[in-house]
């Protein structure tokens, strides 16, 4: 969706120009809440629709059964009322099964793109987060190596061990 | 997320698991001042380096910071790139990476995960970190 995908890289500037500030921008805010709010009236709709079909449906059961006994007087009343409601319904029911399947469809993508961006957000707070605790706490010279203590033997296989060894020699060799 | 305090209690519940795996029998917890929580975990009876933890939202973010580009030996620097590329997959638990100018290795555990989790995270991490710092010393300036 060509819209959506202005409105990704609109809060992705965004949040680039925020860079490593404290506050997330708003518009990040303003976006989820705007595509959850859009999915969840959209499954909303999709459950009124489904009530109307089930609703048409059990009115035309019920004018079936008793246009069984057309016979009877008291029902007569009764049977014209639901023909009408029935006649308004089924009009109403045919255009409902292709708008619950339109209304799916949408719902699904626009899920699809809460997902999307939920993600990309998640990866820029990750990337804000590390740059604010590397502004705060990063050293300002490397640490010197040393073998140090020898108190932590974790579960790490032979061969790491062995690559971490080699990998020094392996590639410096080739520079 | 989780706040300062929250973090902090986190890092703090998470020592006795940590003394345990790393066999050190002092670990410092500090938190650092600024708006965004940083815990900082330090080791002052022995030479490893500290190991900071952030909330970053999704994940909680372990990091220890290596060296800096200027550190690197320039004719070594794309070697290294290939081989922190190539370690990737097999240090267990973190990842190499890199924050601004810092070459930093990187664990994420998830916003609930257990305190035994991220005692289990820290004590790899610093494992790794010191591994990485002495055997890739060929590719920085002494």
């Amino acid at each position: 969706m060509a819209w959506w995908d202005d409105v990704l890289k609109m809060v992705k500037d965004e949040f680039q120009a925020v860079g490593t500030g404290p506050a997330e921008p708003s518009a990040v805010k303003q976006a989820q809440a705007l595509l959850e709010r859009t999915a969840r009236e959209l499954s909303n709709a999709r459950a009124n629709a489904e009530a109307a079909k089930r609703r048409s449906m059990r009115n035309q059961r019920e004018m079936e059964k008793l246009g069984q006994d057309v016979a009877s007087p008291q029902y007569r009343e009764r049977l014209a009322q639901l023909h009408r409601a029935v006649a308004a319904d089924q009009d109403l029911a045919a255009s409902f099964t292709a708008h619950i399947e339109q209304l799916a469809l949408i719902e699904a993508r626009v899920r699809s793109q809460l997902e999307r961006f939920n993600r990309d957000v998640e990866m820029a707070r990750a990337a804000v987060a590390a740059k604010q605790a590397t502004a705060a706490a990063a050293p300002k010279s490397a640490p010197k190596p040393s073998g140090g203590d020898k108190g932590f033997k974790h579960a790490r296989s032979e061969s790491v061990m062995q690559a971490l060894r080699d990998a020094p020699k392996r590639k410096g060799d080739d520079a | 997320m989780l706040g300062h305090k929250k973090l902090l209690g986190l890092a703090e519940r998470s020592l006795p698991g940590l003394r345990k795996h790393l066999g050190i029998g002092r670990i410092d917890i500090d938190l650092l001042p600024g708006e965004v929580p940083v815990v900082e975990v330090s080791f002052p009876d022995s030479e490893r380096q500290s190991i900071y933890i952030t909330d970053a939202g999704a994940q909680l973010l372990c990091i220890a910071y290596l060296w800096r580009d200027a550190d690197v030996i320039s004719k070594q620097r794309a070697a290294l790139m290939e081989t922190l590329l190539d370690l990737n997959p097999s240090v267990p638990l973190s990842s190499f990476g890199r924050i601004d100018d810092h070459f930093v290795l990187v664990g994420a555990l998830s916003p609930a995960a257990s305190v035994d989790d991220l005692a289990l995270e820290l004590a790899t991490l610093s494992d790794n970190a010191r591994d990485a710092l002495i055997t890739l010393a060929d590719f920085l300036k002494t």
